[in-house]
């Protein structure tokens, strides 16, 4: 008789006792340790732990989460949104419709919230067609505050310790759509990213934030990286003494004069997209491709015959940011090409006047015009003002009201897209998911589905 | 539906001269049955033609649309009814299976069993922890986990005892397969495993054969064993799963495991049996 003799036919075989036996049926329990470096991941914290009535997919489209389904009147002045039944509060107790109305009223002490059975009825006093969108911010999330201890709300994870620096969560054993894999997960923030890498590397975190340009070596070392869509942007922002009117030909002409793509493809490691707009296509969604500025460029005879005191540009880049640095480097390096004098200061500290500083400005809007005045925000009245006489989009406005605003700000080169970056994450090989990426598309942490593999 | 209707894989044995269909090393053969996008915990082939599937919300009864079917193809199914499952925290990676016992199908779930009736399809539910039929002695999965417990404490994904009676095979929650004694000791370390089932099949001379599922480097695989001097042996080559493994169970004396996609939004069921006749 003929046997099937492989080479670990032996029962107990060492060989077999080496190879992998990661599990393919999730395990679990186990504390996972991440670390991040600024507040960005207080919002990926406090998005585990309180939910909003609905969320967005990675179309734009909504999904129900605390409300099972809802519908607008009269043009969007009054949306009635019906809840889930039984949910549970990290106390053990069932929201009730009208602590969700008490919560979103905290937020919106303008709009008129009231419990309506097992719904909620909102009146904003405007037309707001797109109110659902606004509600799938994270800033809209049920959130409770108890007599003592960390606020609670009804996500797959609960606060259970907040300190300097630390944040400590513990699975929701009742959530309502099942209790996740992990039992706790320790966060880690302000930590610096170089002790991020080496705390991946000696297996004291499973997931740190990452920047485009340490992705390859991430990758090389055997660590997952996750990313989000688009969520923040490289941009150049004038100062006062070079955003004058006489100079909006010179900035049009350094701006036509960067290789957006060779940035996104090569400094940054094809984690970035060349961007010529503020938003990206994913908050946009209007498919206009729109040149940041108007007007031909001025050649590069026209510009290095100008005196070297008009065409110098000293920019200015944080510091701490080895991935801005390398994007500066590289803009340096185009505009001298097209005739300008480029240089690149990372003071410590107050360092010599600057023509322009390299910025990132975090997209955060679920919506165009929440995005936009997000961004806006963070540029500030001063480098606004620059720009151009706008004010800021409401969250509800319709898309061509945005694009006009975005438009204007584009228009004299004052502020000069580069590249649009995800959230990019570099994940420890023993964390695995269940369903899905650890990191969706809006940057959430999919942390519910995710489970340790034994150590 | 999958096309091919048979997935077999063969031992990687160098042929040899005048060889006959018993001295051929057994192979596991895999036959698509069913799919879905709802997440799929068990099927059940039922007299008749019949199939019952088990998935997160409902147990559904089909049968085969002939018209539909062909030789070359999988089966197709028509839906005739379904009965929801209880409302329950399930947990999220919801493990269920069906059974039959004395003609009765039942449904086990965390914390849940449930009869079945067919014809109209009813079904009753009761929140008790019944045992499992791994043929280990068990209270049922853990409330709210994917594992259960023996009595001795080890924690397993699944698990069965020996044909010989002497010891079991069970799929502990650190992945592996292990191999216990009389006692339930272990005995003997396997390599990988999430579960396993023992497949009653006539392959031979021997009766029974033993099919684990694992993950590997290179994706999930069934491996097959057989006992040879009290020892369990791999009896046939690895076989690649067409998906992540999700459940492997035997009902009515017929091996059924099931696969999902990465995404996680389609299902695929296959019947699963050793041969040496090819």
């Amino acid at each position: 008789m003929t046997r099937f003799k492989p080479t670990f036919l032996a029962a107990a075989s060492a060989l077999l006792a080496v190879a992998s036996l990661d599990a393919a049926r999730p395990h679990y329990g186990g504390t996972l340790r991440v670390e991040a470096t600024d507040a960005a991941a207080m919002r990926r914290v406090n998005a585990l732990a309180y939910e909003t009535l609905v969320t967005t997919d990675t179309a734009g489209a909504l999904r129900p989460v605390l409300a099972l389904s809802w519908q607008g009147e009269g043009g969007g002045r009054r949306w009635t949104f019906r809840l889930r039944r039984g949910v549970k509060l990290h106390d053990g107790t069932t929201l009730q419709p009208s602590q969700a109305a008490a919560a979103l009223r905290a937020v919106h002490a303008d709009w008129q919230i009231a419990a309506d059975g097992d719904g909620l009825a909102i009146e904003t006093g405007r037309d707001a067609p797109a109110l659902p969108w606004e509600l799938a911010d994270q800033a809209n999330a049920i959130v409770m505050k108890p007599a003592t201890g960390p606020s609670i709300g009804t996500g797959a994870f609960r606060v259970e310790r907040v300190e300097a620096g630390r944040i400590a969560l513990r699975a929701h054993d009742d959530y309502w759509d099942s209790r996740p894999f992990l039992d706790a997960i320790e966060v880690r923030t302000n930590r610096l990213p170089a002790d991020q890498l080496t705390d991946l590397e000696a297996a004291r975190a499973d997931m740190v934030t990452i920047q485009p340009t340490e992705v390859r070596r991430m990758e090389q070392r055997q660590f997952r990286v996750e990313a989000s869509r688009p969520m923040e942007l490289f941009a150049l922002v004038f100062e006062a003494q070079a955003a004058t009117a006489a100079s909006d030909s010179l900035r049009r002409t350094l701006a036509a004069a960067i290789d957006r793509g060779a940035i996104a493809r090569v400094v940054l490691q094809g984690r970035a997209e060349a961007a010529d707009r503020l938003l990206p296509a994913w908050v946009s969604r209007d498919g206009l491709h729109e040149p940041g500025a108007a007007g031909e460029p001025l050649t590069r005879a026209a510009v290095a015959a100008m005196p070297v005191s008009r065409r110098t540009v000293a920019l200015r880049v944080a510091a701490a940011d080895p991935a801005a640095q390398a994007v500066a480097q590289r803009i340096a390096v185009n505009a001298r090409d097209a005739g300008f004098v480029v240089t690149v200061q990372s003071p410590a500290g107050l360092g010599p006047r600057f023509d322009a500083r390299l910025l990132r400005l975090p997209i955060r809007g679920v919506t165009a015009g929440a995005a936009l005045s997000d961004v806006m925000a963070a540029l500030g009245p001063r480098s606004i003002a620059l720009a151009a006489r706008v004010t800021p989009p409401e969250p509800g406005d319709p898309s061509d009201t945005v694009l006009r605003t975005e438009r204007a700000l584009l228009e004299r080169a004052v502020i000069v897209p580069i590249v649009h970056v995800p959230e990019l994450y570099a994940v420890s090989p023993r964390l695995e998911s269940w369903n899905g990426p650890t990191v969706v598309g809006s940057g959430a942490w999919n942390l519910a589905n995710a489970w340790l593999s034994a150590p | 539906m999958c096309a091919l209707v048979v997935f077999l894989a063969s031992a990687g044995v160098a042929a040899q001269a005048l060889t006959t269909a018993d001295d051929l090393p057994p192979a596991i053969v895999l036959k698509p049955l069913f799919a879905q996008r709802a997440q799929l915990l068990d099927v059940a082939l039922l007299d008749r033609g019949g199939l019952l599937a088990l998935d997160r919300s409902e147990v559904a009864r089909y049968e085969l649309a002939e018209e539909l079917s062909t030789v070359q193809t999988a089966p197709r199914w028509r839906k005739l009814e379904s009965v929801a499952l209880p409302p329950r925290a399930w947990p999220r990676d919801l493990r269920g299976h069906l059974t039959r016992v004395s003609g009765q199908y039942n449904v086990l779930l965390p914390g849940t069993a449930c009869t079945v009736q067919l014809g109209p399809l009813r079904m009753t539910c009761n929140d008790a922890r019944a045992a499992w039929a791994y043929g280990i002695p068990n209270e049922g999965l853990e409330p709210g986990r994917n594992y259960f417990t023996t009595p001795e404490g080890l924690a397993a994904y699944g698990g069965t005892s020996l044909s010989d009676g002497k010891g079991a095979l069970i799929a502990d929650r650190q992945g592996k397969l292990l191999q216990l004694d009389e006692n339930r000791r272990p005995l003997a370390e396997l390599g990988a495993g999430d579960d396993v089932i023992r497949v009653p099949t006539v392959c031979r001379g021997r009766a029974d054969y033993y099919l684990a599922a694992s993950h590997g480097p290179d994706g999930d695989v069934l491996r097959a064993f057989e006992i040879d001097g009290g020892r369990l042996v791999q009896a046939a080559p690895d076989f690649p799963l067409p998906g992540l493994f999700t459940s492997l169970s035997n009902v009515d004396l017929k091996a059924f495991v099931i696969t999902r996609l990465p995404g996680g939004d389609r299902y695929d069921a296959f019947q699963a049996d050793i041969s040496c006749r090819r």
